[in-house]
């Protein structure tokens, strides 16, 4: 078991990781006019202040972070600068709707199942799109878990539901983050796209502290001002920045260091994103991506999720809301369907066609699936015990099914998998050995994932 | 002079539940379906009950038997999904339904045969919503998922004639009593009208407060079309929700003027109970409504024609999704809900094991006065 060292070498590592990206960027990053302040819900200086605060929670003594210098001796981790797509299917899509369909029985519903890419795989006829990746992804039919309330279920799933240790374990996003880094581009480890406002949810990290919570893009919006002041001249900005490392520097000698090295991370993220206006610049977006992904929110928010991967980014989550259909499911699943395949089909296709899918692993998953039997309502309500996730790229076998549920959708038929065994999968596609690597929560060793579950070797290329 | 030392009768105990005070409706029979239904209508002949279930059968129940013991006829095969399109012809033992994969079927409904007359597959490319008999019972109308308006040779099962104009999915079309005009109506809360004999459009009403965009969803939607009974007037009904995702609103009913199409009224039957499900004309014009919603628990109400406020109300039958009145006038079936549907729905036993026994529709036959 390896474990990790102390918290300044992780931060050590992440601050060289963003000092080779501003080389790697400074060089051909164009700049566009952003969207008008009033659009934006996030101020550059309180994305700085909130990443301060991390950092300085960070390195504070009372939170840990792994040590990726161990963890690459030790062949942990055996390939840098993997990424993630996230989907988060916010309030729970219906398994009956979309990626297990039991038409014409008791709780099927009133959609047909069609084929797909693979042959004998069939999907709900919402899917049309998806149906024809079919050969790109993989579907977890199998999942059973455990909580049944939004309110503490998103949390569990994203954190990977692990044993209770007293400590608030950190998301998916938020791991990732902490073991990859910003790999080359200096841009953000963790992004959010979101509907609604934007800012810094540090709270994603949990005992890896704010360092690596998620920066969200409200409406796929920037960070207000996140261009430079036209009044700003460059080289004012470099000598204001250079008299704040300066200071930084002369602060390091009598205290800590890791402070320091902590907001330098930071600074350098922010200023790397300040280049990079042009990513949310919908001009750059093409016609033809337009139409293919669709051009409603969610739409715009996956291309943006594309665009925001090609650049780099380590982990993007892409957030869709309106999904928890306790009353009128099968009008509202007809409804955001469609929406939901399109963007989804179009990006699989693109990280495909573009040779991504070989190191973006790419996730699509809700807090539970629904009910298989239908309420007063003509709705379905929260259902944990059979449900249905996607996941494709990097590390993972494509074109297959994993686990099965029963003739009525009822129950998981044979092994079932919770989100702890996703998660050491997961971990295991990214080459991130979770049963070999450990958290050290400030000298508390904290397994990655939940003890007893393991990676689904069937899922695994 | 009647003898006043005689003892006082106790009052007659009413046959069956009552769900309301003595002399309002009763519920006298149950009919248990098993299944969970889409939709349910009495026969003209008042003979039979028919209802679409969700399992791709139509029910039929002998609703002339002793007793009111409903017997269960064999169901009527071919249909797949759900079956929330089911009309009668007034006339000819006919008996016309439609799928959420988009067939299309006619039926002799008396018959023992439990085999279509004729049958389209794809009538609509997808979910086939409504269907509509005209009053002569030569033409069907029908409208789907597919934004598509089709006219049927109710004979034949040819299609005569495809309506187009809607831009998204659309629920529900009517005829005129006189059949000369067809109604439609969508998601987005556009009603229109069409002239029958020559296919095309006639006027457009604006029900779109029936209807919102919500972030990825457009929720609600025209979910009821019904002329009056002398056909000067439309009743658009639906929601007018509040959200997307898990819609919640106020069950309303719009009234148009059928020749301006200009709005009359707006009545909001409910606040809380979503959707108004279904609305059948009783003799004389009032109206027998059931509504049902999520957070509500359902209702069952009858209006004087265009009041507002119900003569009588009742949430005693749970979640209620369709009513059908009997021809005789004294008795309705209301489609409802088995209690407790809500919920993850699995039951566990004393020995540990589980199950999961799903929900169904109870017809309930309810005696208008008793």
């Amino acid at each position: 078991m390896t474990r990790r060292r102390s918290a300044n070498h992780a931060a050590a590592s992440a601050v060289q990781h963003s000092a080779f990206s501003t080389r790697h960027l400074q060089t051909g990053t164009q700049h566009s006019p952003l969207c008008t302040p009033s659009e934006h819900r996030l101020s550059r200086r309180k994305l700085l202040g909130g990443a301060a605060v991390a950092g300085a929670a960070a390195v504070g003594g009372s939170l840990g972070l792994v040590d990726m210098l161990a963890a690459a001796e030790s062949g942990a981790i055996k390939k840098k600068h993997k990424q993630v797509l996230f989907v988060w299917i916010d309030g729970g899509m219906s398994q009956y709707e979309s990626w297990d369909p039991k038409p014409n029985t008791k709780f099927g519903g009133p959609f047909r199942a069609i084929p797909t890419s693979v042959p004998g795989i069939h999907v709900s006829e919402l899917l049309p799109h998806s149906a024809k990746q079919m050969h790109h992804l993989s579907l977890v039919r199998g999942m059973c878990t455990k909580d049944n309330a939004h309110s503490s279920g998103v949390g569990r799933i994203q954190r990977g539901d692990p044993k209770n240790r007293g400590v608030v374990y950190p998301f998916f996003g938020s791991a990732v983050a902490n073991f990859l880094g910003q790999g080359p581009s200096g841009l953000p480890p963790y992004v959010l796209i979101k509907p609604g406002s934007g800012g810094f949810l540090y709270q994603d990290a949990g005992f890896l502290g704010p360092k690596y919570g998620a920066l969200a893009f409200g409406d796929g919006k920037p960070p207000e001002n996140l261009l430079r002041s036209e009044r700003v001249t460059t080289a004012d900005d470099d000598l204001r920045n250079d008299l704040r490392r300066r200071a930084n520097a002369r602060f390091a000698l009598s205290h800590r260091a890791e402070p320091v090295e902590a907001m330098d991370f930071v600074y350098d993220t922010a200023r790397e994103l300040m280049k990079r206006g042009d990513l949310f610049d919908e001009a750059n977006f093409t016609a033809k991506d337009r139409e293919r992904y669709g051009a409603g929110e969610f739409g715009r928010h996956m291309l943006l999720g594309r665009k925001m991967l090609e650049a780099g980014v380590t982990f993007v989550k892409v957030t869709s809301y309106g999904w928890d259909t306790h009353g009128d499911n099968f009008n509202g699943h007809a409804n955001i369907m469609p929406k939901f395949d399109r963007a989804f089909a179009a990006i699989v296709e693109d990280l495909a066609e573009r040779g991504m899918l070989d190191d973006v692993l790419v996730i699509c998953l809700s807090e539970f699936g629904r009910t298989p039997r239908i309420n007063g309502h003509v709705g379905r309500d929260h259902y944990p015990e059979a449900w249905s996730l996607v996941t494709t790229g990097t590390g993972i076998r494509r074109g297959i099914t994993v686990g099965k549920t029963n003739e009525l959708g009822t129950y998981v038929s044979g092994d079932e998998y919770d989100i702890g065994h996703l998660f050491h999968t997961w971990f295991a596609a990214l080459g991130i050995n979770s049963k070999g690597v450990e958290y050290d929560n400030h000298g508390q060793p904290l397994p990655l994932a939940h003890d007893d579950c393991f990676p689904i070797q069937e899922l695994l290329a | 002079m009647p003898d006043t030392k005689a003892k006082k009768q106790p009052p007659a105990k009413p046959k069956g539940k009552p769900l309301g005070k003595p002399g309002e409706p009763t519920v006298v029979a149950e009919v248990n379906a098993k299944y969970q239904l889409c939709a349910a209508r009495f026969s003209p002949c008042g003979k039979f009950l028919a209802a679409g279930g969700m399992e791709g059968q139509v029910l039929r129940w002998d609703a002339s038997a002793a007793d009111d013991a409903f017997p269960e006829l064999p169901a009527l095969q071919g249909h797949g999904g759900w079956i929330g399109a089911l009309e009668f012809a007034r006339t000819g033992n006919r008996l016309y339904t439609g799928d959420s994969w988009g067939r299309l079927s006619a039926w002799d409904y008396a018959a023992q045969e439990t085999k279509p007359l004729w049958t389209t597959a794809d009538a609509h490319a997808g979910w086939l919503r409504s269907v509509a008999v005209s009053p002569d019972g030569r033409t069907l109308a029908t409208c789907g998922a597919d934004r598509v308006v089709n006219l049927w040779d109710a004979a034949t099962g040819k299609k005569t004639a495809e309506l187009t104009g809607h831009t998204d999915d659309t629920f529900c079309v009517a005829f005129t009593p006189d059949g000369a005009t067809l109604a439609s109506g969508d998601l987005l809360g556009v009603v229109k009208l069409w002239d029958v004999k020559a296919h095309k459009l006639r006027q457009e009403f604006d029900a779109k407060r029936l209807s919102i965009v919500d972030r990825l969803q457009t929720v609600g939607g025209v979910r009821l079309l019904m002329f009056t009974l002398d056909g000067k007037q439309l009743l658009v009904g639906g929601t007018k929700p509040k959200n997307g995702g898990n819609v919640q609103g106020n069950a309303t009913l719009l009234v148009f003027d059928a020749a301006t199409g200009k709005e009359s009224k707006q009545l909001e039957l409910s606040t809380g109970h979503v959707y108004i499900h279904d609305l059948q004309f009783l003799p004389g014009g009032d109206w027998a409504v059931v509504l049902s919603g999520n957070p509500g628990s359902g209702k069952f109400a009858l209006h004087k024609a265009g009041e507002e406020k119900p003569y009588f109300e009742t949430t005693k039958l749970s979640n209620c999704h369709g009513v059908t009145v009997h021809p005789a006038g004294k008795r309705v079936a209301v489609m409802a809900m088995n209690p407790n549907s809500s919920g993850n729905g699995r039951v566990k036993n004393k020995d540990g094991s589980s199950e999961y026994p799903g929900n169904w529709s109870p017809l309930h036959i309810v005696e208008l006065t008793s």
